[in-house]
């Protein structure tokens, strides 16, 4: 069956891992291969293991940048700088990895706070109304660059760095492909200042086909989209032209890249092809972000051509990177759908070939095995949808994190929790699992009225409203009301003396 | 011959498409000699790297180009409750030249942390109470001091003849200005600035103080420390024209739909400059600085094949249904000084504006005349431009330029309009001109060539 889709947009976002973005989306009725709330890491320090909690906060969390060179993904993954596979237990070196790069222990553990529906809205919102990936995959284990030029060659080369000169400048890309003559395709990059494909040879000779960010609503609005359409993110802040970093790149605020997939959203849904279009929402690397999902070893196919291995460790390309997200949004889909196919970024060159391309022989024999996305409307021409998703605000970067506890806990804790609900003590359980459950900040050196709450405190909090609202009581302000480190503790004294009020009754 | 060297912009464009990730002299630089694509990504990290990095800067015209060293930090954070975020961008410049002079100062960029929200009506649309922008509030600190050994000065008017005599000025400010979001369209701009000029004495036989007289060469004898301010004001517009897009059958030859892209950008501000020594050389300026754009595409709307038809050939690059085809770029720019000095005072001929070439701000001007040819307090110029892509990356443009200057607004008459055409060729890459060149003939004068690293207009 020809696919329905005459328009792909893809947005590719910075440097986050599907757990860390989506994980704690998964429930018995959304069963993505998500996380269940009990994953850990080793500690760096000898402490106890460093357990996954949904307390990621949209800036601060990751500052220094949490390291993603080949190397270093090889510890985050097996443990060791040389990526060799002993059968040991896999990706258990992401706290031990980022303790190193950032020369502390206690920052270590932040590399597993993870995002949850509340904290992260738009990106939630449309990976339930519409269709999410749970099994895509960063093309290498590498950084930003070799990653982006496979999404554009399924290939970066015979590089792995981010020092990778020649690789973008010589690239064949898809976008060439499209360009044939005698192809009735084309395409647009949309970008605000920075983007690795301008470095690329070929497109520097064709550069009427970029276009300011700034034109990407209205060219919507006008039915102006081509066939394939890639948007880049602001890169870093330009203050001088008004434009603050929206990649999401850490330490770069979630909630303004948030904002950019809500606005690319909202313009796509506002194009008169929007029924023909398919938005691609994807992210380039993991960033060194926890995930718990091994990346899958391929097999080369001899039957198409080779990528010679990278000159400076030697990697055959046959493994890929950490999981990523990925969210497809389209009409032709059905709300809440799962997408277990495995993708990698060299899908994108291989869905785009397949629909838009006279020449169909791939790149290599990574783009040969790369499954594409064409095929995956689940909704017929005369079942498409005409409801509009509404998409939440973000959550600014004010570091109030507004948990739900049943993100908190995982199941086991839930019912180690419940069941000290049925007894007198109920606190220290909670206190105990939240200890687990979270990463402890830097010592305060600011007043509490002004100062962020910790996380630890936030936690407490959370499983006090719980308790809380399972004994039937009420506190003067809610969680979510919390700003500040005297907010929560003036929240925690409160439910404490309802909770020895009421439930003692 | 000029020799207008912008050295920096074409760094900032060569490294664009790097600034996802910087490349870093630490990492790229040791391997210099032994990995050929080290050697490249060391050449970009020494001149983009975060933090640190050389550049190439240039100082006013006629005061050659020379390496300089750049720091920059980049800060962010949050404060207040709900928290807001703010952020602060700092630079600091060194720079010195091949004759000498040199230049050396720091900026400062802060964002402050107003409860800006996002306005979802339009992209990048924000929200400050009831104010509607697309950018937020701002705050410029600087503060710097250049040394330029040679300048030129022809007398006062549009009328001097061209006999060019040599000075040398050293200038330290301190300024601070704000801008101010009201709509989408309107910023309200304030500026406060310090500023010390001395001039050294020159000992060459064409020095100005040797050659013309003071009556014409007011503040020559003594310079003041002015106290300057400004408040005014920035428009921009941005507007679309087209037609809604229908697709049409498959012709044979293109079939064009009109889309034209305009931005007016329009600046206003009366200054106040004051000498704080009482010197007689008080005055205001009202300063209107225009710049309206308007780029002319053509959106092909249908697909036939690729070399049958020579303007989509070269406007278009492609030959598919959505691809735009830019038929060029129109571009005017108006420039009007209108300064009024206090009784007895007078405009220092160091502060005027000048016509010739490009302005001590790096501004250009007349391009068929010299640097600072035509120098009065008062001053009117309008620009015209039209470039348009021949086969990418190279493109060629004309222009003409038309300006005077005088001792008030009512001599500021079309008649005595100093004039200039010529035409030109870029390249340009990563959306950029990294190379220009033109052959601008000023009438009555004659011409020249000049040459450039950056789109100079």
């Amino acid at each position: 069956m020809p696919s329905p889709f005459k328009h792909i947009v893809v947005l590719m976002m910075e440097n986050r891992s599907f757990d860390h973005m989506l994980g704690y989306l998964k429930t018995a009725d959304y069963p993505i291969e998500g996380l269940n709330g009990d994953e850990t890491n080793p500690s760096a320090d000898g402490g106890p293991a460093i357990r996954v909690s949904p307390n990621a906060r949209s800036i601060n969390d990751l500052n220094p940048d949490p390291a993603h060179e080949f190397p270093d993904i090889n510890v985050q993954i097996f443990g060791n700088a040389d990526g060799t596979d002993t059968g040991q237990a896999k990706m258990q070196g992401f706290v031990q990895n980022y303790a190193t790069d950032s020369n502390n222990a206690v920052q270590g553990r932040n590399i597993m706070k993870c995002f949850h529906a509340g904290s992260l809205p738009v990106l939630s919102t449309l990976a339930t109304q519409y269709a999410v990936c749970d099994h895509w995959f960063s093309s290498v284990p590498a950084s930003t660059i070799p990653n982006r030029l496979f999404a554009h060659a399924a290939s970066s080369g015979d590089s792995l760095t981010q020092d990778a000169v020649l690789a973008p400048a010589t690239a064949t890309t898809i976008f060439e492909i499209i360009d044939d003559p005698n192809n009735d395709a084309t395409y647009r990059i949309y970008w605000s200042g920075a983007t690795i494909l301008m470095a690329n040879i070929y497109l520097a000779r064709h550069q009427n086909k970029f276009f300011d960010y700034s034109r990407f609503q209205q060219d919507c609005k006008d039915d102006l989209l081509p066939e394939y359409t890639f948007v880049e993110p602001v890169y870093d802040d330009d203050l001088n032209h008004g434009l603050l970093a929206n990649s999401q790149h850490p330490d770069f605020p979630v909630d303004a890249g948030e904002a950019m997939i809500a606005e690319v959203y909202k313009a796509v849904r506002s194009s008169p092809s929007w029924n023909d279009t398919l938005l691609l929402i994807v992210y380039d690397e993991h960033g060194g972000i926890f995930d718990h999902v091994t990346p899958p070893t391929l097999t080369r196919d001899p039957q198409f051509p080779d990528i010679p291995p990278t000159k400076d460790f030697g990697f055959r390309f046959d493994r890929l990177g950490v999981r990523v997200p990925a969210v497809f949004v389209t009409p032709r889909i059905k709300p809440g759908t799962i997408l277990h196919q495995q993708f990698d970024h060299c899908s994108i060159v291989a869905t785009v070939r397949k629909l838009f391309c006279i020449d169909q022989s791939p790149f290599n024999w990574r783009e040969a095995q790369a499954a594409t996305f064409d095929d995956i409307a689940n909704l017929p021409d005369d079942q498409i949808r005409t409801d509009t998703v509404v998409l939440p605000a973000a959550v600014p970067s004010d570091g109030t994190i507004p948990l739900l506890r049943d993100a908190v806990l995982s199941q086991a804790d839930r019912q180690t929790a419940d069941s000290a609900l049925q007894t007198s003590g109920v606190l220290p359980v909670l206190h105990a699992v939240a200890e687990e459950s979270v990463t402890a900040n830097a010592p305060p050196v600011v007043a509490p009225q002004i100062r962020k709450p910790t996380d630890l405190v936030m936690l407490m909090a959370q499983a006090m409203q719980y308790s809380i609202q399972v004994l039937g009581l009420k506190t003067a302000k809610s969680v979510q009301q919390i700003y500040s480190a005297q907010d929560a503790m003036d929240y925690l004294r409160d439910a404490a003396n309802q909770m020895g009020q009421g439930g003692g009754a | 011959m000029k020799a207008h060297c912008s050295w920096i912009a074409l760094v900032v464009t060569i490294t664009a498409a790097s600034s996802a990730v910087s490349q870093t002299i630490r990492v790229s630089c040791p391997k210099f000699f032994s990995d050929r694509h080290q050697a490249i990504a060391c050449t970009e990290a020494l001149f983009s790297q975060d933090h640190y990095h050389f550049t190439l800067a240039s100082l006013p015209p006629s005061n050659g180009f020379g390496p300089g060293l750049e720091l920059t930090e980049k800060l962010q954070g949050t404060t207040g409750k709900p928290a807001r975020e703010w952020f602060l961008d700092l630079s600091v410049l060194g720079a010195a030249t091949t004759n000498g002079s040199w230049f050396t100062g720091g900026d400062l960029v802060w964002l402050p942390p107003l409860p800006y929200k996002t306005d979802s009506d339009v992209d990048g649309g924000l929200l400050l109470g009831k104010l509607k922008s697309t950018s937020r509030a701002s705050l410029h600190l600087s503060g710097w001091h250049r040394s330029v050994n040679t300048l030129y000065d022809y007398g006062n008017g549009s009328a001097t003849p061209n006999a060019r005599y040599t000075y040398a000025q050293d200038d330290t400010t301190f300024d601070a200005a704000m801008r101010m979001p009201l709509t989408r369209w309107l910023t309200a701009t304030g500026e406060s600035e310090v500023r010390s000029t001395t001039l050294p004495a020159v000992s060459r036989s064409d020095a100005v103080s040797k050659n013309l007289p003071p009556s014409v060469i007011p503040g020559i004898a003594s310079q003041s420390l002015f106290v300057h301010t400004a408040v005014g004001g920035d428009t921009l517009f941005t507007a679309r024209a087209g037609q809604p897009f229908q697709e049409l059958p498959k012709q044979d030859d293109p079939h064009f739909q009109s889309l034209l892209l305009f931005t007016l950008s329009n600046n206003f501000a009366f200054h106040w400059h004051d000498p704080t020594d009482g010197s007689p050389y008080s005055f205001r300026q009202f300063i209107y600085d225009g710049h309206e754009q308007m780029e002319l595409h053509q959106v092909l709307r249908n697909f036939f094949a690729a070399d049958r038809h020579p303007v989509v050939a070269y406007m278009c690059e492609g030959n598919k249904r959505r691809d735009e085809c830019q038929f060029g770029q129109f571009d005017v720019k108006m420039r009007l000084v209108l300064s009024s000095e206090r009784s007895g005072n007078q405009v220092p001929f160091y502060l005027q504006p000048t016509l010739g070439g490009t302005d001590i701000d790096g501004r250009v001007t007349l391009r068929g005349w010299d640097n600072y040819r035509f120098r009065a307090p008062d001053l009117s110029l309008f620009q015209f431009e039209y470039g348009i892509p021949v086969h990418d990356p190279l493109g060629v443009f004309v222009f003409y330029d038309s300006g005077t200057v005088g001792n008030s607004a009512s001599v500021l008459a079309v008649s005595r309009m100093r004039q200039d055409a010529g035409f030109g060729a870029t390249v340009r890459i990563k959306g950029q001109v990294i190379i220009q060149t033109y052959y601008a003939y000023g009438a009555s004068h004659g011409g020249n060539w000049n040459y450039n690293f950056s789109r100079v207009f």
